[in-house]
């Protein structure tokens, strides 16, 4: 019979101690692994907290317990839009009061610096850290790029198709050639401001049709470095010649919550004349347009067959009275200069023969028919200033012929009385030419009206050619220069002609 | 910003006084047509002010006279100056001779002093005061303009340093430039009332 007792290699078992021992033994395990080799981990920081383009930030990993000359960092996903920078790898003491009789153990700092170039949501990683023969992956850091707030500028402008994102380009099919009366213009309004949209107003122009196609919905924020686009319309020139583009509003509260507007810049393209079916032939949309709107496009003027305009190039067709010349040597060369694309010129001339002739109704058909052409139809007209003096002269005559009548027939009151009152319109009429014709006027040949006599200043508006500006004061080869729309600026003498005999220098 | 406009408006206004009473030296006519000028500056109307500035100019030119030419060309800049424009101040200036009067020059650098602030060149500016200085120890609007200067080239370049983004210091600027101010106008006064002690003695010696 076998003998009890114990086989080599096996546990001794003491009863009841036995559960003590094996918890001491976890215990001792637990301890060891938390004190002498506790699992990798990591914080990640983003260094500042809003980043912003074309500003560096920095994004910090601190890994712990960690030596830096066995640890890496692996970044497996970067924006593209991240420039790199500057990067670093430090040896950091840190302190983790969780950790059983350990305050302070060694880390591993990591710095990535980048500087994203375009704004939006991105995400860095997913970051894998190795420490030894330790990996510790680490989710994707999700971060959000906005623009840097620029409050001091504030503009609302229109684009045309194909222009730059500041709208000045210009280089658009629509802003080479010239749209065309009746044809519908994509028209994209752009804002750059630091707030929340309100709302966006842009009633209709004259002259012209104007459909919402989209507009910015608000809240709509934007923080004014960059223009964003608020909203789209397609817009119908009706007429043509020089046409300004819609005046739109926008309503935004500001960072601080106060309630701002900002107006359109003004900007003018020039519409050449077109058939007035072409709005209409453009499938669906000819059905549903309403049929007051065709009567829009009767009045619009057409091109004559004889002189058609020249396509592409913004050349306007000659005005039938124009054409019609004949000997008259001041129509031919207001023709001339028509046709050699100078407006400005072609009107002077015709407005300084208006100015000067006794009975100027050729001359003012003519220029009515070109300024038409160029859009200009509100532009002033001539002074009759001929009749000034035969004005003068005619009411001192009369004047005296009703007190002759008066001293010497004194049975005749009644026709000095009416020679009298004739004397008094005259005079009348003489007081009123005298003051349309205090200042000198001009037509505009070209150019822009600049805020102080200097090329450089900020431009106040840019002159259609063929517009007409009074002048004010001229010194030393400019002249100060009132539009009519009442706006006051300098220009150049060689921007415009003179068609007055008023006492300007040129 | 607001005091460093005052000092501004004032120091032109002081510089064009200046050039009135010294463009007296020149013809009847030249000295009217300054002080024309000059008084629509000061009536800021503008239009008249260029007109006749730009006049005076065309004249000196015509006429070569050079002094008028530095005055015209001064008091251009001055009233493109008033208006924001700072290039064609600038190019004003440009165009005043390095014979003109120190009043003149001392003016060119302020009022270029002026623009480089405004442009928030606040370096440039500092040191366009203090050439202004060195032409004109007295002038205590360029001193104060330096001290602006300096003092907002030091906040900015803090701020880029180590200043946090959302940070604004804006609110301590006020009252710094508000403790400048009042320490060189404290300087002044104490300078002025140190100049008329001195100055007793000698007067009672003198009766």
């Amino acid at each position: 019979m076998e003998k009890p007792g114990i086989r080599p290699g096996s546990l001794v078992r003491h009863g009841p101690l036995t559960g003590v021992a094996r918890l001491c033994l976890v215990l001792a395990v637990l301890f060891f692994a938390l004190t002498v080799c506790p699992a990798l981990e990591a914080d990640v920081s983003i260094v500042p907290d809003e980043v912003e383009t074309g500003r560096p930030f920095l994004m910090r990993i601190l890994a712990y317990p960690s030596e830096p000359a066995d640890t890496s960092l692996e970044i497996e996903g970067l924006p593209g839009t991240f420039e790199p920078g500057a990067s670093s790898k430090e040896k950091r003491m840190t302190e983790q009061s969780w950790a059983v009789g350990s305050e302070r153990m060694a880390a591993t700092l990591f710095s990535r610096e980048w500087t994203p170039t375009e704004p939006g949501d991105f995400s860095i990683g997913p970051l894998v850290l190795r420490s030894g023969e330790e990996e510790l992956r680490l989710p994707p850091v999700q971060v959000r790029v906005v623009r840097p707030p620029d409050e001091g500028v504030a503009r609302l402008f229109w684009s045309l198709s194909g222009n730059g994102p500041d709208g000045s380009g210009g280089t658009g099919e629509f802003a080479k050639t010239g749209g065309v009366s009746g044809t519908r213009v994509r028209l994209s309004l752009n804002a750059q401001f630091s707030g929340s949209l309100i709302a966006v107003r842009c009633p209709a122009p004259e002259g012209g049709l104007l459909e919402t196609v989209a507009t910015g919905k608000a809240g709509l924020s934007s923080r004014g470095a960059e223009a964003v686009q608020v909203a789209v319309y397609d817009w119908t020139p009706l007429e043509s010649g020089s046409r300004r583009l819609p005046d739109a509003v926008l309503e935004y509260a500001t960072i601080d919550g106060v309630e701002s507007r900002l107006s359109s810049e003004p900007r003018s393209v020039i519409v050449r004349e077109g058939k007035k079916t072409e709005y209409f032939a453009e499938g669906a949309r000819a059905k549903t347009t309403p049929k007051a709107l065709a009567a829009a496009f009767d009045d619009a003027p057409q091109a004559p067959s004889s002189s058609p305009s020249v396509a592409g190039t913004g050349a306007f067709a000659v005005p039938p009275s124009l054409d019609g010349a004949g000997e008259d040597t001041v129509l031919l060369e207001a023709k001339r200069y028509w046709l050699e694309e100078k407006r400005g010129s072609s009107l002077a001339r015709l407005r300084a023969a208006e100015y000067a002739d006794y009975f100027p109704m050729r001359y003012r058909a003519a220029r009515l028919e070109a300024e038409k052409a160029l859009g200009l139809d509100d532009a002033p007209s001539v002074p009759a200033a001929a009749w000034k003096h035969p004005s003068v002269f005619g009411s001192i005559f009369l004047l005296v012929a009703a007190l002759s009548t008066v001293f010497f027939r004194r049975g005749y009151r009644g026709p000095a009385a009416g020679l009298f009152l004739l004397s008094v319109a005259l005079a009348a009429f003489s007081v009123y030419l005298y003051v349309e014709d205090s200042r000198p006027a001009a037509v505009v040949v070209s150019g822009d009206l600049f805020h102080v006599p200097d090329a450089s200043s900020r431009v106040v508006e840019t002159l259609p050619e063929g517009s007409v500006v009074g002048v004010h004061r001229s010194a030393d080869g400019w002249a100060y220069v009132r539009t009519e729309r009442s706006l006051f600026g300098w220009m150049k003498d060689n921007q415009f002609i003179i068609y007055t005999r008023g006492d300007a220098k040129r | 910003m607001a005091k460093g406009l005052r000092a501004f408006k004032l120091s032109l206004l002081a510089s064009l006084a200046l050039i009135v009473c010294s463009g007296c030296d020149g013809s009847p006519r030249d000295s009217l047509a300054l002080l024309s000028g000059f008084f629509s500056w000061t009536t800021q109307d503008w239009p008249s002010a260029t007109e006749t500035f730009l006049e005076m100019a065309g004249a000196a030119e015509d006429a070569q006279d050079v002094y008028l030419h530095d005055y015209a060309q001064y008091a251009l800049a001055a009233t493109y100056l008033s208006q924001d424009e700072y290039d064609s101040a600038l190019a004003r200036l440009s165009e005043i001779s390095e014979e003109a009067p120190s009043e003149i020059r001392a003016g060119v650098w302020y009022q270029a002093g002026l623009i480089a602030y405004r442009k928030e060149d606040y370096e440039r500016a500092a040191g366009l005061f203090r050439k202004s200085l060195e032409i004109r120890p007295d002038a205590i609007d360029a001193k104060i303009n330096l001290e602006l200067s300096r003092r907002s080239g030091i906040v900015r370049e803090t701020a880029k340093a180590g200043g946090m983004p959302g940070i604004s210091e804006s609110g301590d600027t006020g009252a710094d430039e508000e403790l400048i101010f009042n320490l060189i106008r404290r300087k002044e006064q104490e300078r002025w009332k140190n100049q008329e002690s001195d100055r007793d003695p000698s007067s009672v010696m003198d009766h």
